[in-house]
């Protein structure tokens, strides 16, 4: 898991389950307090409930600063578990990190 | 009045060829749902109706199955190949069972053998609940009709803590029927109080589905004590506002909707406004509202449909058809006494008459795919009979054929199949020698086809051999020795009386009554056939057939003060041609024809009609198949509504000629053979009389 501030991005673990979730809430926790953030979900294999509560909540935390997160490079299998929890509408998701805003 | 075991029956065989489609679907594909809701759905109606009319036996004969595919949807239980062959014995035994109310003995006891292999097949896991031989309720009986359920979803806040996921309870819901859910945070959610393990998470579902509730509540079995669950029914005329989503989904009381509803402004905007509720729950209940709507449009009652004795449609058409002779009569007593006011009724009545036959044409047309599916079971029993790998592809189900055509079209498919499945493909081992899949392809195909209907059977097996098929026919005296055949006539020969180069003769075919009888019942109903070959890759048999055989719309022409009817739909064009424009080809007439020669024939010639020839004749050009041919003839008359009659057994074989029709002054006008003129014209067969 890396951290930039500076292109407010950051790359997913492979794993976002209840068994990573409370870890990277506390590393994300302070650094999504500022700006607009891009999410790159390329390396990421296993999704739980747990890890899409995690986004929607992210989400909401930048909306409500009236910031963005868009989740960009998302893999077929995690579009089919956000398209079966009801939230791929909700999440702004991006196919590639270089579209535009 | 029509007795209800009757329609039972009928419906019945319609029933057993929906499960035997399904369980076909189902070899290829054993989990796709949609099959198996259908197989269970063909059980459970068998049952229920066969109860209420006194097929006791039949009914707890199908319970079982019923049972069966219940626990199959469940996936309590796998399809395998061999219990798909069980249901198969079972649905024979049904079709049976339903030839008599109280079955013999025998019939009992090989119900209860079929029984007892579907209880070892289901290797040990027994059936869940005793069979009941009472009649099902009148509830239990009518179709099932899918149910729009909304369902609310609250997980408990320890869910996650508790090693639930919701993935799984959603995945399992979608599984029941198409699904629009909405996942969402509680509203009531702080960014402060968040705890990553702690479920927030919340879901409407809503659900279109034929299960009913009870199968709703068993997704929720282990988590329905601590989550908040709530299902209930949206009717179809249940109007579905954004005010009413949004109450019931907890944003907003029914209060503060009435109030809103009172500025006669969109609801949800307002309640945004008003910060009653965030965008993202708005956006939730507009995708709610959507897919509510769309589901309830689907839902609207389908078209009612009654079932008619086939008695009674051919008495209809025989009635159209004597309408549209007088019809004709109408129009020439108009023309003859030259009444204006009788000339307009008889014009109206012509709308009205056409108007009538196309509806009475539109009630006797089916689909041709209820034909392509009874093959895929003969198919299939036919390759594992011979230890062969089919498969069978069907296309152009949608195609609509006269039902007399149709039913007399299976014999002749039915021959042409078991011959390539016998002659045609090679089995697995022979196919893999020669680099070919180990599955061969027979395929099916039915399309439109220059106003006719164009059948197409192709296989990808042996292809037809020309030196066995030539030395054969030389063989059985056929041809001579010295014949100078093309390919066309070497495969023709196949369809002579009498002929077969299969080595040893089968119970699938090779007696040499097949083809040829193919060939007379494609012709008797004015159809072609025609074959192409290649040695090792495969044959393909094309058959082209009319829409009806009934009444035609025809081209009227007149020879000298003979008037003969061309079906309209063969026809291209009407030229005028001199005898002074024509050439000739080798014995054949040639007509000049948008840059091409056209071979054509003179219809006073064919039928030596006696008579002056006029220096101007009119050609009408015409096509059947891959033919064109130019017919001359003195005079075009015009557009006829042709009611085609029988020439009777003494006229019947008549060359180019393949019935008459009465004409409105009472006359006689022969309908021409189109394709036996072309075809005749080729081989300058065509006989004078």
């Amino acid at each position: 898991m890396t951290v930039s501030t500076e292109k407010q991005q950051w790359q997913s673990p492979a794993s976002l389950t209840i068994y990573d979730i409370k870890q990277v809430d506390q590393q994300m926790h302070e650094p999504l307090q500022k700006g607009s953030w891009m999410f790159d979900l390329s390396a990421l294999k296993d999704l739980d409930s747990t890890g899409v509560q995690w986004l929607m909540m992210a989400q909401r935390r930048l909306q409500k600063r009236g910031e963005l997160l868009q989740l960009v490079n998302v893999q077929d299998e995690i579009k089919d578990i956000f398209a079966v929890l009801g939230v791929l509408e909700t999440l702004s998701l991006k196919q590639e990190t270089n579209e535009d805003d | 009045m029509i007795d209800p075991v009757q329609i039972f029956k009928e419906e019945a065989a319609e029933h057993l060829h929906v499960l035997e489609t399904a369980l076909l679907e189902l070899e290829e594909h054993p989990n796709d749902q949609a099959q198996i809701s259908a197989a269970f759905r063909a059980m459970h109606t068998i049952k229920g109706a066969g109860g209420m009319v006194g097929y006791d036996h039949l009914s707890y004969f199908t319970h079982h199955l019923e049972t069966f595919f219940d626990r199959v949807r469940d996936g309590r239980l796998a399809l395998t190949s061999e219990k798909i062959n069980l249901v198969l014995e079972a649905r024979d035994h049904i079709a049976t069972l339903l030839e008599d109310p109280e079955p013999s003995a025998e019939l009992m006891v090989i119900s209860e053998t079929l029984l007892r292999h579907f209880r070892q097949s289901e290797s040990g896991t027994a059936a869940s609940s005793a069979p009941s031989q009472s009649a099902p309720s009148v509830a239990e009986t009518a179709d099932e009709q899918s149910c729009l359920y909304r369902i609310q979803i609250k997980p408990h806040r320890n869910a996650f803590k508790d090693g639930f996921d919701t993935l799984p309870v959603i995945r399992e819901l979608r599984s029941l029927g198409p699904c629009h859910v909405s996942g969402y945070l509680s509203p009531d959610l702080l960014d402060e109080s968040f705890e990553a393990d702690t479920c927030y998470l919340a879901f409407t579902v809503l659900l279109s589905s034929q299960c009913e509730r009870a199968a709703l509540d068993d997704v929720f079995m282990f988590v329905q004590d601590d989550w908040d669950i709530q299902i209930s029914t949206i009717g179809n005329d249940e109007a579905c506002r954004v005010g009413d989503l949004l109450v019931k989904d907890g944003a907003i009381s029914p209060e503060v909707l009435e109030s809103i509803i009172q500025t006669q402004a969109r609801t949800g905007e307002l309640a945004q406004q008003q910060g009653l509720v965030d965008k993202e729950q708005v956006d939730r209940a507009l995708a709610e509202q959507n897919y509510i709507r769309q589901q309830q449009k689907s839902k609207q009652p389908e078209e009612q449909s009654i079932r008619v004795p086939q008695r009674k449609l051919d008495s209809l058409m025989d009635q159209v058809g004597e309408l549209v002779i007088l019809q004709a009569r109408v129009d020439q007593l108009a023309l003859d006494l030259e009444h204006e006011q009788l000339a307009s009724m008889a014009e109206e009545l012509e709308r009205l008459v056409t108007n009538l036959r196309e509806i009475t044409f539109d009630i006797r047309m089916l689909p041709i795919g209820s034909t392509f599916g009874r093959f895929r079971r003969l198919v299939r029993d036919l390759a594992q009979e011979l230890g062969k790998e089919v498969e069978l592809e069907t296309q152009g189900e949608d195609t609509e054929l006269d039902k007399v055509v149709l039913d007399k079209l299976v014999d002749p498919l039915v021959h042409i199949l078991r011959n390539s499945l016998d002659h045609g493909i090679e089995t697995p081992q022979k196919r893999i020698e020669q680099g070919k899949t180990g599955k061969g392809l027979l395929s099916l195909k039915a399309s439109h086809y220059q106003g006719q209907i164009l059948i197409e059977i192709s296989d990808d097996g042996a292809g037809l051999d020309k030196d066995r098929i030539r030395s054969k026919a030389i063989e059985k005296g056929l041809i001579r020795e010295d014949a100078q055949l093309d390919n066309q006539e070497i495969y023709a020969l196949i369809f002579e009386p009498g002929f077969s180069t299969a080595a040893k003769i089968s119970d699938v075919s090779g007696r040499g009554v097949g083809m040829d009888v193919v060939r007379s019942s494609i012709e008797s109903l004015q159809g072609r056939v025609q074959l192409e070959s290649e040695k090792g890759k495969g044959t393909r048999i094309r058959i082209l057939l009319p829409m009806t055989l009934s009444i035609i719309e025809g081209l009227m022409v007149a020879v000298s003060n003979e008037k003969y009817v061309l079906p309209l739909n063969l026809v291209e064009e009407c030229i005028e041609t001199s005898a002074s424009e024509i050439s000739t080809k080798n014995g054949s007439r040639l007509i000049k024809h948008r840059n091409q020669m056209v071979p054509c024939l003179r219809l006073r010639e064919c039928f030596s009609v006696t008579g002056v020839q006029p220096s101007l004749e009119q050609t009408v050009v015409v096509r059947s198949g891959d033919t064109q041919l130019g017919i001359t003839v003195d005079e075009v008359i015009g557009n006829f509504q042709t009611v085609v009659r029988n020439l009777g057994r003494l006229y019947q074989d008549t060359p180019g000629v393949l019935g008459a029709t009465i004409l409105g002054d009472g006359g006689i006008a022969m309908i021409l053979d189109v394709g036996q003129l072309a075809g005749a014209n080729d081989s300058n067969k065509v006989q004078t009389t």
